[in-house]
């Protein structure tokens, strides 16, 4: 298909939908597709029992069960009444959670925190839009400043895509934790929940909304998006560091202070990775200075082959 | 602590420490503003690291203010005392300056040994007093005449310096010159920051003619001159330093010594074969009569009879003695006495010089039978008069030839000293040159008139030239003549400073040269660079005596004749013989002055022959070559490279000597004042000024006296400098250390 007639018929956001990042992720078709097929793979099979065509197990039949799923066949071998039971398939959806938070817009590139955080939740919502999936949006950040709820379709593509840009890092704090607790009870529709953040919270808040979410059934991989400058602290003179998120001022020799602040960022960091080892749940650390295709791709190959028992490199 | 600082003005450099400080806080100005999202991680580094990387700044900027001001503090050059709790660490260095007296009469034997024996000891204990490990120097200087003064040494280097001096010099003690070259020395050394404490001190044996312009022996004239000794004493004083004069001389304030004071040749220059007399002045300086003291003289190797000769205590006494030269040449007399404890003046020499006799040719133009009638015939008779005295040589070779002769090429006038030509009326152009020659190279020309001379202007062309600048002083115009009967020329005025004249100008003898008649006499014009030494009565006022120089020689016209044919005089015997012998007397060629010098004296010395491998022989007999090639003068001489007065600085008699043998005396003077050993009080001394302090040196027979402590200068610049050092070393180290750990982290 040439590209340009692929580029066309796609909506015209390319303000969080990079054309770029979407052609690299065209051009590499197969890619696309085993990334879409890697969201697919990660997906967990509904909980709720129902009719569907993949059987699941049998069980006693119980006063009130539909007499059409008794499994005659059974009776007759065993003169008991069983009940065949199916899982239920549904269709995939996806929540992504967008941090906005005022220490979002940090940047030291051309773009920013959230920049990134954005284009790269536009790109996971069009690949699991067109896969004719339900994806939904949250931007938050010590509470939620926007919402697109699950739905799927072009419409919603587009409804997604807009609300990513129109939102900008405000004035607020970043408070993951809280904000997971919150939608919780909020959040129907059972899925995959990508939360995009630098998560500069207190870890033990993050990890308690994140349990919470997880409790409620739903899985959840966090996408922790930083600044290179924010991992490597390499400020070259004296700074003067004034705190985003009213964080307030301080004097430094980056020098000086490299190594504890760099151990702190570490410790800060293994703490969540650790958290959500113990959940089973992915846990993605990003530079904006990264390929977002590249990591992408990289990821949902990573995750298909995980889900095939293959390997993970 | 610290008492003061040698440089206190550069202490100021400390306010320099401010200059880290400065940077340090202007360094807090230049902070970068930086958005920052990951604050709390910086928060909590920043708690963790505060301290910490306080503390390391800390000790950088302490290490950078504590180098500059240690460095600042080492320029200043801090000095502690005794006392101080620093006292550990100061630089333990002695700068000593030791004055040696060498004068000669440092060689008196004091008591077991001389005085410049134990100046030398004394000397070598102040060196041994050094440590040359820690940094102690120090500097010698000789004192005599002239000084020498050495440059900083270690002690050990000193000691050997201190070995090089044998002996006293033969010279005496100009301490206010030592002085002088000792303060352009420090004086430099300050000016240049290098200078430091000092100690200075003079071993000598207060002989009081050192000190003697100085020292307050009678009432003070206060419109006098400041001395010379104390003018450099207060360049000292500015110094900041004293000078201490240890007395290491005999005990007693007036030595006994006996000394020859003078060897003096009494009456005419001594002549070969005439006696002579020789005076022999010996002088007691002490305090006691010395009876029947024997002076002997030896003349060359012959020694006469010696004679014994009563001394009055600071008086002299005088031994003649009756001297024969055998032969022409310089000839050395040595006195000597018997032997006290001063040897050095208790002989002198003293050259004399028996010249051979003077080469006379006489010319005669106008020969006779008769003496009377004969030009020269009066004045061969005055050079050459009959003697008794068979042994005794003429002062005059006289050799008279005609006016023929004399044109022809055997004449003898290359070898002759001084010559006459009387009345010759024509001379060949040959002839007239062999004069010039001959003059130009030293030899005298007298020329005088008579009849013969028929053409004057002619005759007087040939000899001036058509310049005027040939051998005659005078332009001749004619003869002019007074009729006898009535009238004559006399001497109307001469020349009384002359020496040619000088007889004369006593008032009794006056008459003798200006009442004599002169009839005829040759008129003359003087040319320019004439001396006229005595002019007639006639109204010109002609010249009868006129002189000029002409090369290394001269001529002398007479105008008149030097027979009785124009004048009265060779008539007169007691106007004649006088004029004749004292014309002649100034009028011949310079003779070589003997050689006699005093110590130290440079000395050129003349020879008749070319020397071949010249050495000089010292008074105990060391020969020693003289470097550089022999010039030949003018007349033949030959002068032998100058001696200087190093290669004469001993009182004695010296002899140059060439291959071919020919020995050439040099006798050599002590300065008869070293001889009064008379000494000075220590209270004189110290009167001279302030910043002169008289200590008397113990002796091996008398209890040690307590000696204060040698000053040291207790500076503390090389511990400033060696500790600004470390602490530049640590500020580097340190921040070097700080800036790799934290790039391996970043």
């Amino acid at each position: 298909m040439p590209r340009s007639s692929e580029t066309s018929s796609r909506p015209k956001h390319e303000g969080v939908l990079r054309p770029e990042i979407l052609d690299r992720l065209a051009g590499l078709e197969l890619v696309a597709r085993r990334a879409v097929e890697g969201f697919m793979a990660g997906q967990h099979a509904s909980p709720q029992r129902g009719s569907s065509v993949e059987f699941a197990q049998y069980r006693a039949y119980a006063p009130g069960d539909e007499t059409r799923r008794i499994d005659w066949r059974v009776f007759a071998r065993s003169e008991r009444l069983v009940v065949k039971e199916y899982v239920e398939e549904t269709n995939l959806s996806l929540n992504l959670l967008v941090d906005a938070s005022e220490s979002m817009g940090f940047r030291s590139l051309g773009w920013s925190k959230f920049d990134y955080a954005r284009w790269a939740a536009a790109s996971l919502a069009h690949l699991v839009l067109t896969n004719r999936d339900t994806a939904g949006l949250v931007l938050f950040d010590d509470e939620v400043r926007g919402k697109v709820p699950p739905a799927n379709g072009t419409p919603q593509e587009v409804a997604i895509l807009r609300e990513l840009e129109k939102g900008a890092p405000g004035g607020g704090t970043t408070a993951v934790g809280s904000v997971l607790e919150a939608l919780a009870p909020r959040l129907r529709h059972r899925g995959i929940t990508v939360v995009f953040s630098d998560f500069f919270d207190d870890v033990d808040a993050t990890m308690r909304g994140v349990r919470r979410l997880v409790h409620g059934g739903h899985e959840l991989i966090l996408v922790q998006v930083l600044d290179p400058l924010e991992t490597t602290f390499d400020l070259s003179q004296l700074a003067r560091l004034e705190g985003l998120e009213g964080a307030g001022r301080l004097k430094v020799d980056p020098r000086a202070l490299r190594e504890a602040y760099l151990e702190e960022q570490r410790a800060h960091t293994e703490a969540l990775k650790t958290g959500m080892g113990a959940l089973a749940l992915d846990f993605l650390e990003l530079t904006t200075a990264e390929p977002l295709d590249v990591v992408l791709s990289t990821y949902l190959a990573r995750r298909l082959a995980r889900a095939r028992g293959g390997s993970s490199a | 602590m610290i008492e003061g600082f040698q440089n206190p003005g550069l202490l100021a450099g400390v306010a320099l420490a401010a200059v880290p400080l400065i940077i340090h806080l202007f360094n807090r100005r230049r902070f970068k503003p930086q958005p920052w999202a990951a604050m709390r991680f910086v928060y909590a580094a920043y708690k963790r690291t505060r301290r910490r990387v306080q503390l390391e700044n800390l000790l950088l900027l302490l290490a950078r203010i504590a180098a500059v001001a240690l460095f600042a503090l080492a320029i200043a050059r801090p000095y502690a005392s005794g006392d101080s709790p620093l006292a550990a660490l100061r630089e333990e260095r002695r700068d000593l300056v030791l004055l040696v007296d060498a004068s000669a009469s440092t060689g008196y034997q004091s008591d077991v040994r001389t005085v410049h024996a134990a100046i030398r000891a004394r000397a070598l204990e102040l060196l041994d007093d050094l440590d040359g490990a820690q940094g102690d120097r120090a500097r010698l200087a000789f004192v005599g005449e002239r000084t020498r003064l050495f440059p900083w040494t270690d002690p050990a280097d000193a000691r050997s310096i201190l070995d090089a001096l044998e002996g006293p010099l033969d010279e005496g003690a100009d301490l206010a010159g030592a002085l002088a070259t000792l303060a352009d020395e420090l004086e430099v050394e300050a000016r240049e920051g290098l200078g430091s404490a000092l100690e200075v001190r003079f071993l000598t044996d207060l002989q009081e003619s050192t000190f003697r312009a100085n020292v307050a022996l009678g009432e003070s004239d206060e419109d006098a001159p400041p001395p010379a000794l104390a003018e450099q004493l207060e360049r000292f004083d500015a110094l900041g330093t004293t000078l201490e004069v240890e007395d290491l001389g005999p005990r007693v304030l007036r030595p006994q010594n006996l000394s020859v004071a003078a060897l003096t040749p009494l009456g005419e220059d001594p002549r070969v074969g005439a006696p002579f007399e020789v005076a022999v002045e010996v002088t007691n300086h002490g305090d006691q009569d010395v009876l029947a003291e024997r002076v002997a003289l030896r003349v060359g190797d012959e020694r006469l009879p010696s004679q014994r000769v009563d001394v009055p205590a600071r008086g002299s006494a005088e031994a003649t003695f009756t001297v024969v030269l055998g032969e022409a040449g310089r000839h050395a007399l040595v006195a000597s006495l018997e032997g006290d404890r001063l040897g050095v003046d208790d002989a002198r020499a003293h050259v004399v010089d028996a010249p051979p006799p003077l080469r006379v040719l006489v010319v005669n133009g106008a020969p006779a039978e008769r003496i009377e009638d004969d030009e020269v015939g009066f004045l061969i008779a005055v050079l050459e008069p009959p003697t008794s005295d068979s042994a005794a040589a003429a002062p005059y070779a006289v050799t008279a030839i005609g006016a023929a002769e004399f044109d022809g090429s055997d004449a003898p006038i290359d070898t002759s000293d001084l010559i006459v030509v009387a009345n010759v009326g024509t001379l060949s152009g040959s002839t007239v040159e062999r004069l010039e020659a001959r003059v130009a190279a030293g030899a005298t020309l007298v020329i005088t008139a008579g009849d013969r001379i028929v053409d004057v202007v002619r005759w007087g062309r040939a000899l001036t030239g058509d310049d005027g600048a040939g051998l005659l002083p005078a332009e001749p115009i004619q003869v002019v003549s007074a009729p006898r009967r009535t009238s004559y020329y006399r001497v109307a005025e001469f020349d009384e400073t002359s020496a040619e004249l000088r007889y004369f100008a006593d008032e009794s003898r006056r008459p003798l040269f200006t009442e004599v008649p002169i009839y005829d006499f040759l008129g003359c014009e003087p040319l320019p660079g004439a001396r006229v030494l005595a002019s007639l009565s006639d109204p010109r006022s002609s010249p009868l005596l006129v002189e000029r120089p002409f090369g290394r020689g001269r001529t002398v016209l007479w105008t008149t004749s030097i027979d009785r044919a124009w004048n009265r005089i060779p008539d007169s015997g007691k106007t004649f013989v006088p004029l004749v012998l004292e014309l002649f007397d100034a009028i011949a060629p310079e003779r070589e002055e003997p050689l006699n010098v005093g110590v130290g004296s440079d000395l050129t010395v003349t020879l008749a022959d070319f020397p071949r491998a010249p050495v000089l022989v010292d008074p105990r007999g060391t020969p020693a070559p003289i470097e550089g090639a022999p010039t030949e003068r003018e007349d033949g001489r030959w002068i032998l490279p100058a001696l200087s007065g190093a290669s004469l600085a001993r009182a004695g008699l010296f002899e140059v000597r060439t291959e071919d043998g020919l020995r050439v005396p040099i006798a050599v003077h002590l300065d008869a004042q070293e001889s009064d050993l008379a000494r000075a009080t220590p209270a004189d001394v110290e009167a001279i000024h302030p910043a002169l302090r008289v200590a008397r040196a113990e002796r091996d027979d008398e209890p040690a006296a307590e000696r204060p402590e040698a000053p040291r200068s207790g500076e503390l610049w090389r511990l400033c400098a060696m500790l600004a050092l470390g602490f530049l070393v640590f500020e580097s180290l340190w921040g070097a250390y700080i800036g790799s750990r934290r790039r391996n982290h970043a």
